[in-house]
């Protein structure tokens, strides 16, 4: 009976990480087609799963899945981005060599992030956070461009010292009690172990998740990685990544395992993590040209608004669960944004400046992308501002007044380059070499290491997702206005 | 009562008729613009009726209160006469903007939501509403500055947004204070239960800075000159008219009542704070070549005076503060209004070019010279009975320190009076002989900002009728202290 159970919890991982294999499967084939359709449907089917049961109690299912309330819904959101994401690619899938294989790999990303949200073990954990990693380096590499592979190489050597950090971490944890990986018990058991080791791993387990987060200090993977990469693969890494690991991070040291150990620390460590990564990724991002390092950049930003939540405590989980999923809608927005544009001008060289006069050329798909910027800085009437409102107002809470004040700050200087896409879009004329259509039968400039992320033959498909995520964006924003706001906690309450 | 929503609504659904007519005429958007900020006209014509404009408390529609949401809508006297404001500078904004080419049912679009922003502000009773509308106000207007300003229109804009960004970023902690503090997001659950707050001295002053960046208050004011002189004649029309008002309302409604106990030491800062605007705001403006900037330059002052009738803290004082709001909101856009006509027949704004203008144009030039009367505070006009009541009672309050003031009201009789004798006196410049005047479709926006002048400089006690319970109410909570 246990193992049915199990499986019921894990349902939705379970239906996503069947359409990847399905996709696989169908890849072998040369059915790429049918493998993209398998993939999405596998991850929009567990999109479902998770809504469903968001109005179920918080559980915990044979000591290693968690489910129910805001369990299942960050599940549910990370499966419908991820579907989302990979319904835009289609396009560019069916073309490229493996793309099928590729579908897959996102589906994994996908199915890796669902379990991440839901272990409560921390072998499962580990394993998820592997598969996710491993996934992610094909899909950065998956550019075959030279920068891309060095910038794969470096992401996979630093996630491979921060697995060595966690796999260090984890050791101690056995090592105290030995016989047991669930969350639960190595709670209890944590209070009466001696100090030292315990602080040892405490640190070593959270610099590796902060590694996979991409915040400061350790943030130079993501930089690279996020510039050179597809589109449709920074959309998929940016958002989703942080969303399981910002909820995993807070499950572990606000509930379950250091809960009991870390009050002291929580503030401290991971309060001057958040203001160095909100202070260095809004400084860093002002000098950026490029329109997918800045968004780089802001990323580690970000993060840091939702380490400010970590830094809280239990209480803050909902407000950083909102905060972090508000975040990947619009971030993984944006990332697409730069496979439209590609689509809409061939020639753009990547540059934010390249945006100029796009906002009378796509009305759509620039309103879709200004309303995302917005939401990134936390206006009003848009998603990001009920994650800043919510995590803030958990940090003003406890008395850190002055952490929020350093956040809103943040924020505020983040609008130098979320505010230049806007001017690019809206306030400049468009320069001709970009603005020029492409001549029929002549050639990209460097066709040959354009091979996935190549400008033509993307079709509408990210611009229709582009502005789907806005319109979730704007809804989410201002529906709580008038309905109240316990509505979207709902959706997010760790029981 | 739901017509207290149509004040949002119909130039919301007004914006989007812009847009969606927009592709057939630009006409039919200009006409829908129209339409919509006259039917908000209406709207409020219609609550006159029940009794809004003689101080009478209204509350919109309400959701149901199982839930707790944040809209919930109030009009009392301190948002009756704004409101008012509102409705009429956005009226005049439309119609000049008449002219406008380039994207024009977006431009009007934008106004709209701008209009429908700023008065949701003064209509929130939640001060998480009144935040939502306090930054939504910057969007429009960041667009209206960047895309349809003059040539530094980028900058502006950009200056323009993060400058009160960072003010409301500081309003948003003090916000966040207060509710989480006190666990209620009513304005007026606020208010009640204020003893609950740790620090309200904190509170205050990161609300009120926000404000005072918005007001805008000397040494927060550097936004303004830019956006202003920036910005196309509609978005200046608004700025001047109810934006800046925004920050005078926010510390009535929500910094002094949530802690009034700070008045006791913020009371000197705001007045000195006054004096520094008005005379520094007076002094810059007298030294201006661009007329835009110097209409400019002269906010800065006038708004001194809403910062110093504050300071005095009685009921006399805040309706002061409430008269030089209306009336610079009737002022500064008349003015606006006027540079931005000029501009567009002559492209240029250098007072050093232009003479005589007053027998070139005649219509335009009477027109400038009644608004530089009513800026400089001249008896009869809207000026005037504001800023007699705020030095007045700023002096009660502060006795002889108060004097400085006096030298800020001697300035503005005089950049006012250099303005009009260069622009409009003397032999007319060659350059601007053929000068077309004011027709009769700019003559109605001008028309309809010099009678509000005029009644309201007659007869002041409209606005004091309004609001005569909220000052009174307003001058009991900073008396009672804590």
């Amino acid at each position: 009976m246990a193992e049915v159970t199990i499986l019921s919890a894990f349902a939705p991982q379970i239906a996503c990480i069947t359409g990847a294999a399905v996709a696989i499967a169908l890849d072998a084939f040369e059915r790429r087609h049918h493998a993209v359709v398998a993939a999405v449907a596998g991850a929009a089917l567990a999109c479902v799963l998770g809504a469903a049961a968001v109005g179920r109690p918080t559980a915990l299912t044979g000591d290693v899945a968690l489910s129910g309330g805001g369990f299942s819904g960050t599940v549910s959101v990370i499966c419908g981005l991820g579907a989302l994401m990979l319904a835009a690619s289609w396009p560019r899938l069916v073309r490229a060599d493996h793309g099928g294989g590729l579908a897959a790999l996102s589906a994994v990303v996908i199915a890796s992030a669902a379990t991440i949200v839901a272990a409560a073990d921390i072998l499962v954990l580990l394993i998820a956070l592997e598969a996710m990693a491993l996934c992610a380096y094909a899909l950065v590499w998956s550019a075959r461009t030279a920068s891309a592979t060095e910038a794969a190489i470096k992401y996979f050597i630093q996630g491979a010292v921060a697995t060595g950090l966690f796999v260090l971490g984890l050791a101690i944890v056995f090592g105290l009690h030995g016989n047991t990986t669930s969350y639960v018990w190595i709670r209890t058991l944590m209070v009466s172990s001696p100090g030292p080791p315990v602080t040892t791993a405490f640190v070593l387990i959270g610099v590796a998740l902060a590694y996979k987060l991409g915040a400061f200090p350790f943030h130079s993977w993501a930089l690279d990685a996020f510039e050179t990469a597809p589109p449709y693969a920074s959309a998929m890494l940016a958002g989703l990544p942080k969303i399981a690991a910002i909820v995993a991070m807070m499950t572990l040291y606000t509930r379950a395992v250091f809960a009991n150990v870390a009050s002291e620390y929580l503030l401290w460590v991971f309060g001057a993590i958040a203001v160095a990564s909100m202070v260095f990724g809004s400084l860093g991002g002002l000098t950026q040209f490029s329109y997918t390092r800045m968004l780089a950049y802001a990323g580690v930003a970000q993060v840091g608004y939702a380490l400010v939540a970590l830094s809280v405590g239990s209480v803050a989980m909902t407000p950083a669960a909102v905060l972090v999923s508000a975040y990947a809608v619009a971030g993984s927005a944006s990332f697409l944004a730069a496979a439209a544009v590609r689509s809409a001008r061939p020639r753009w060289d990547g540059s934010i400046a390249g945006l100029a006069g796009l906002g009378q050329e796509r009305r759509w798909l620039s309103a879709a992308l200004a309303v995302a910027m917005f939401s990134l800085v936390g206006m009003p009437l848009t998603a990001g501002f009920w994650g800043k409102f919510l995590v803030f107002g958990s940090a003003v809470a406890v008395g850190h007044w002055w952490l929020a004040l350093i956040g809103v700050l943040a924020s505020v200087i983040s609008f130098g380059y979320y505010g230049s896409v806007l001017k690019s879009l809206y306030f400049d004329e468009p320069e001709e070499s970009f603005a020029e259509a492409e001549v029929p039968g002549s050639s990209p400039p460097d066709r040959d290491m354009a091979d996935i992320s190549g400008p033509e033959e993307s079709g509408r498909g990210p611009e229709i997702a582009v502005v789907l995520c806005a319109a979730v964006l704007l809804g989410v924003g201002i529906v709580p206005l008038i309905a109240g706001i316990e509505g979207l906690m709902r959706f997010f309450t760790f029981g | 009562m739901f017509a207290v929503e149509l004040l949002i609504l119909v130039p919301l659904v007004g914006a989007a008729l812009c847009v969606g007519v927009g592709r057939l005429s630009a006409r039919a958007s200009r006409l829908a613009s129209l339409g919509a900020t006259i039917a908000s006209a209406g709207v409020l014509a219609f609550l006159a009726a029940e009794g809004i404009f003689s101080g009478v408390a209204l509350e919109g529609w309400r959701v149901a209160r199982d839930t707790v949401p944040f809209w919930d809508l109030r009009i009392d006297g301190l948002s009756a006469p704004l409101l008012a404001l509102t409705a009429l500078t956005g009226l005049v904004a439309v119609l000049a903007s008449w002219g406008e080419h380039n994207r024009s049912s977006v431009h009007h679009a934008l106004l709209l939501g701008l209009q429908a922003s700023v008065t949701g502000v003064f209509l929130a009773a939640d001060v998480v509403l009144l935040y939502v509308f306090w930054e939504a106000v910057l969007i429009p207007m960041y667009f209206l500055i960047g895309i349809w300003g003059h040539e530094n229109r980028r900058h502006a804009a950009m200056k323009f947004f993060i400058y009160t960004f960072a003010g409301s970023a500081f309003m948003l902690v003090g916000i966040l204070m207060a509710v989480f503090g006190i666990g209620q997001t009513d304005i007026s659950m606020l208010v009640s239960g204020r003893t609950a707050l740790a620090q309200p001295s904190l509170v205050f002053w990161l609300i009120a800075i926000g404000m005072l960046v918005k007001l805008p208050a000397f040494p927060v004011h550097t936004w303004l000159p830019d956006a202003h002189v920036e910005a196309p004649t509609a978005g200046s029309i608004l700025l001047a008219g109810v934006l800046l008002k925004m920050g005078g309302y926010g510390l009535l409604r929500l910094a002094l009542p949530i802690s009034p106990g700070s008045f006791a030491h913020a009371g000197i800062v705001f007045a000195v704070l006054g004096i520094v605007g008005i005379i520094y705001g007076a002094a810059l403006a007298l030294v201006q070549s661009d007329l835009k900037r110097l209409v400019a330059l002269s906010s800065v002052s006038h708004m001194g005076f809403v910062l110093l009738a504050i300071s005095a803290g009685t009921e006399r004082g805040i309706a002061g503060a409430m008269l030089v709001m209306v009336s610079h909101g009737l002022v500064a856009p008349l003015l606006f209004l006027l540079v931005g006509q000029l501009y567009v027949r002559t492209h240029t704004r250098e007072i050093s070019r232009f003479a005589g203008l007053g027998v070139v144009t005649p219509r335009w030039g009477s027109a400038l010279t009644f608004g530089a009367l009513a800026s400089l505070g001249l008896p009869g006009l809207s000026g005037f009975p504001g800023e007699f009541l705020s030095v007045i009672e700023a002096f009660g309050a502060w006795s002889w320190p108060m004097i400085p003031a006096m030298i800020g009201v001697v300035i503005a009789a005089a950049y006012n009076l250099r303005a009009v004798r260069e622009v409009v006196h003397g032999p007319p410049a060659e350059e601007w002989r053929a000068l077309r005047d004011l027709d009769a479709g700019d003559l109605v926006p001008v028309m309809l900002l010099v009678a509000a002048i005029v009644v309201l400089g007659v007869c002041p006690a409209i606005v004091l009728n309004m609001s005569g319970d909220a000052f009174a109410t307003l001058a009991e909570l900073i008396a009672g202290g804590v």
